[in-house]
């Protein structure tokens, strides 16, 4: 997914250029849905549930600004909520390699504290919310099994 | 033969009992979820497409085989306990949804002043068949695999879709006002 696909129209033309922008400069930069997700989740404040991104808040406004990441977060968590598992493995293998941590840390790290439940959206469907969280759990099942296949691997 | 009936309408008692059992492990939390659905005007299951959609992913055979190829007992069962969950979610919001339109329904047309009964006594009927469904489907997926039932999910969803899509008109006039579409 890049900008060019990213159709949404926001009424606020503010806010529409600052998707664009977080789009074209940043996102499109980030291989992999879940990686996008992920850091469009960390630029939101833990307890207040708000958006910030200090370098679009230089050229936007701070509201515009929080639209364009809320709908950015929406959008991608939407995506991936309707991805099939399979797609799902690819892009927490995707993830995996450009953590830059080690696999079998990373695989432990996330099957244990499952950091990816941060990265819902507020006020999505509660269903597509466990569907997506039900998948990614299986989907860690999956890469872990598959590394305690390789050779060398305990 | 007498013997047969009676034993046929005890199953049949049984079996209603059984699926009201199911239908009330956590009623106030569905119904919560439902309330809270129409007042907050919240985009998402409120939307039939969304919930065809999700209905579609979650019975869809394509994840189990996805599984079943990994040749892991282990990834096996958690499928079917994922799954499984999952769709009783799903069950439960369904029902939900159905006991909130019936209740609005009824508000409503104690109000109304030129009741059409035979009308009525239709839409009563169809809304108690589609929680009959929903009941046995909840019924069904817990004692078999998740996508045993994929046919008869599919029916009670195009069905309950149709009475889903028309009632959140009346229900929710804000939803598409307060949040933008998710799909582009």
């Amino acid at each position: 997914m890049d900008s060019s696909n990213s159709s949404f129209k926001l009424a606020d033309l503010d806010a529409q250029k600052a998707y664009e922008d977080l789009w074209s400069r940043t996102l499109s930069r980030i291989p992999g849905d879940l990686n996008r997700l992920i850091y469009v989740a960390s630029t939101r404040d833990y307890n207040s549930g708000r958006y910030h991104h200090a370098g679009l808040e230089t050229h936007f406004g701070f509201d515009a600004v929080r639209q364009a990441l809320e709908i950015a977060h929406r959008e991608l968590f939407w995506k991936l909520s309707r991805s099939c598992l399979k797609d799902l493995v690819s892009e927490l293998e995707l993830y995996m390699h450009s953590s830059g941590e080690s696999p079998d840390e990373l695989l432990r790290a996330w099957r244990t504290l499952q950091p990816y439940r941060v990265a819902i959206p507020l006020d999505v469907d509660p269903l597509a919310a466990h569907l997506l969280l039900s998948n990614l759990k299986l989907g860690l099942e999956v890469l872990q099994k598959r590394r305690a296949r390789l050779p060398g691997c305990p | 033969m007498s013997a047969l009936l009676l034993f046929l309408l005890l199953a049949f008692l049984l079996l209603c009992a059984l699926l009201s059992f199911l239908d009330a492990d956590h009623p106030t939390a569905s119904d919560d979820s439902a309330s809270s659905c129409f007042s907050s005007g919240q985009s998402g299951f409120c939307d039939y497409r969304e919930f065809a959609s999700l209905g579609n992913l979650v019975f869809s055979d394509q994840d189990w085989n996805f599984i079943r190829h990994e040749q892991s007992p282990f990834l096996n069962k958690l499928f079917i306990e994922e799954r499984r969950a999952v769709i009783t979610h799903w069950l439960r919001e369904s029902a939900a949804r159905l006991r909130a339109i019936r209740v609005n329904h009824l508000q409503h047309s104690r109000l109304s002043a030129n009741l059409d009964v035979f009308a009525e006594g239709r839409l009563f009927l169809w809304v108690f068949y589609l929680g009959f469904l929903c009941r046995s489907l909840l019924l069904i997926v817990r004692f078999s695999h998740p996508s045993t039932p994929r046919a008869l999910a599919l029916y009670f969803q195009s069905a309950a879709g149709k009475l889903f899509s028309a009632a959140p008109t009346a229900l929710a006039p804000q939803a598409a006002n307060q949040h933008p579409p998710l799909s582009p």
